[in-house]
């Protein structure tokens, strides 16, 4: 019986083999698979003599091992004049008779998702923006050939355990596609809650993993002894092809249009550049609240590089942001306990904290406290910048819990003075703790 | 604006706006002009004691208002008339902010227990 396989696009060509039949020609993949389904190298005999033994004991050794047949072995898609990221994110959209890609932003985002953040320094928008041409002609094999050549065959780690939760979600295949060989960055918590962003694809996931990823009906073959084509290629497609839903992809530009990041839409708008000093310091620490809130959500989970870094690089905050990471990373710290915040501070000056006195210094400059106690190490704690700024506001701002005489509420720092080093410690540590420091 | 004209409700929104208005400038740690619309606001707080227990049971009615800052100060204001309901406005909000107001209401709770501070 002959084994013969057609050449496929793009597919690399293994080599020549004789045997009765006649030659055989395939690519590594579909070679393999297809030489064990039809079981011509178990049954043995007609062409293993004819093959030289070291490539041979190559051939056995990747036979025998277990192999399952690909459901799915692509993330992106060219399908229905649209390029789609499993299971169903559409990445161009239709401008009336254009298909143009979605913005590079929002695209990296999706594709981050499973690719892990080293996409961002490969060209795949630039093949998915090759893809949107072909697909504008109406090529989409053309189109398909393109996405493929993007650099998008591997998933990040952390990507495949979201494609399991997005998978069991949505109730279709998980692609089955080789993964990177390092650490998760993301826990499990996390992956679980950016799965339920990918809800809203369930419609466009659904049909097309029924739709499968090869339709031979949609791809026919020269069939053999044909005199129009060469045996075994890629043929013109019928016109009369098999019908495919419309996408669902809104054939409109605008806002919704792009299928844009909803994911941890909580997270604060950042511009692109350095707005400069008058603002700066506003949205770092706009920032650092977001990202508290994101850190505690996510507390007692290792995740390597902390999860401040990938808090941002997952929210797509904005590059000029991550300077500041020393102070949004301090600002996420949990409450610890006075013997480490005071032995911190008699350690290096560390980016992102503050020394601060407990019993603030101008009490000791106004004479009231030594300065020897204001200066001891049992006063001096190590705590985040931006928490910092905000007991030094909360000392400096009138309280009503302190009113005068008349009723007029007094600042902190002014209902202190005359108190006692030990009122004035009780209370600093009281402010440590409400601000989140201390335990 | 001559506050003995105002109604309890428009005190009350007055008092809203004014917290609305401070909201930014707390996350900003924007001492001054903060200090300039605390003053503003118990001019206001003043008013409402002047009006009776009545008058300043009005503004539990801000404790479910959206904006941090405004629940924040109403339960400040109301710890000497409704001191459990106010409380828990401000643990609620220790537990959900991570910015200023947390410290604004951590204090005042911790003042508030500890008897350092008696609200009237």
């Amino acid at each position: 019986m002959p084994c013969l396989l057609a050449p496929h696009p793009g597919s690399r060509r293994l080599g020549s083999f004789s045997e009765p039949a006649g030659t055989f020609v395939g690519c590594v993949p579909c070679w393999f698979v297809e030489a064990n389904r039809c079981g011509h190298l178990a049954s043995g005999g007609f062409i293993l003599s004819d093959i030289p033994k070291v490539i041979l004991m190559q051939i056995i050794s990747i036979v025998q091992a277990p192999y399952r047949v690909p459901t799915r072995p692509r993330l992106l898609l060219a399908k229905a004049s649209t390029v789609w990221l499993w299971p169903g994110i559409p990445l161009t959209e239709r401008y009336y008779g254009t298909v143009r890609p979605t913005s590079p932003d929002a695209m990296r985002f999706w594709l981050s998702k499973f690719l892990g953040p080293e996409i961002v320094g490969r060209p795949v928008p630039m093949h998915i923006a090759q893809a949107a041409e072909r697909l504008t002609s109406g090529d989409e094999t053309a189109a398909q050939r393109c996405l493929d050549r993007a650099d998008a065959a591997t998933m990040s780690p952390e990507g495949a355990l979201l494609a399991v939760a997005v998978a069991t979600r949505l109730g279709v295949d998980i692609p089955d596609m080789p993964i990177a060989k390092r650490m998760p960055l993301w826990d499990r918590r996390f992956v679980a809650d950016l799965a339920s962003s990918f809800d809203r694809f369930a419609e466009t996931a659904d049909w097309l993993d029924k739709a499968g990823d090869w339709d031979p009906d949609k791809h026919p073959r020269w069939p053999r002894g044909s005199s129009e084509g060469r045996p075994g290629w890629f043929r013109p497609g019928d016109q009369s092809g098999p019908s495919v839903p419309t996408s669902t992809a809104p054939d409109r530009h605008g806002i919704g249009g792009n299928g844009g990041p909803p994911l941890l839409d909580d997270a604060p708008l950042v511009p692109a550049e350095d707005p400069g000093p008058s603002s700066r310091w506003q949205i770092i620490k706009t920032v650092a609240t977001w990202a508290a809130k994101r850190a505690a959500i996510m507390a007692g989970e290792d995740i390597v590089g902390g999860p401040v870094g990938l808090l941002l690089n997952a929210a797509q905050i904005a590059v000029w942001v991550h300077g500041y990471g020393p102070y949004i990373q301090a600002y996420t710290d949990p409450p610890q306990s006075l013997d480490d915040l005071e032995a911190a501070a008699q350690g290096p000056a560390r980016p992102g904290y503050d020394v601060h006195h407990i019993v603030e210094q101008a009490s000791g400059r106004s004479g009231e406290i030594p300065m020897q106690l204001i200066d001891s190490a049992e006063n001096l704690v190590s705590i985040s910048t931006l928490r910092h700024w905000q007991l030094n506001s909360w000392y400096q701002k009138p309280d009503g819990n302190f009113l005068d005489t008349n009723g007029v509420p007094m600042t902190p720092r002014d209902y202190l003075k005359g108190q006692g080093y030990d009122e004035r410690r009780r209370v600093g540590l009281m402010g440590l703790r409400a601000v989140g420091v201390l335990k | 604006m001559k506050l003995d004209n105002l109604t309890i409700d428009e005190l009350i929104s007055l008092f809203a706006s004014l917290s609305e208005q401070q909201y930014p400038l707390t996350l900003n740690d924007e001492v001054r002009k903060s200090t300039l619309l605390i003053k503003k606001r118990y001019e206001i707080d003043r008013e409402l004691r002047k009006r009776g227990i009545a008058a300043r049971l009005e503004l539990t009615k801000l404790f479910i208002h959206p904006n941090v800052q405004v629940r924040v100060n109403a339960a400040k204001s109301s710890l000497g008339v409704a001191r459990e309901s106010a409380l828990n406005v401000l643990r609620q909000i220790t537990k959900e902010d991570f910015g200023p107001f947390r410290l604004d209401a951590g204090m005042t709770i911790a003042l508030v227990e500890d008897g350092t501070v008696t609200p009237t």
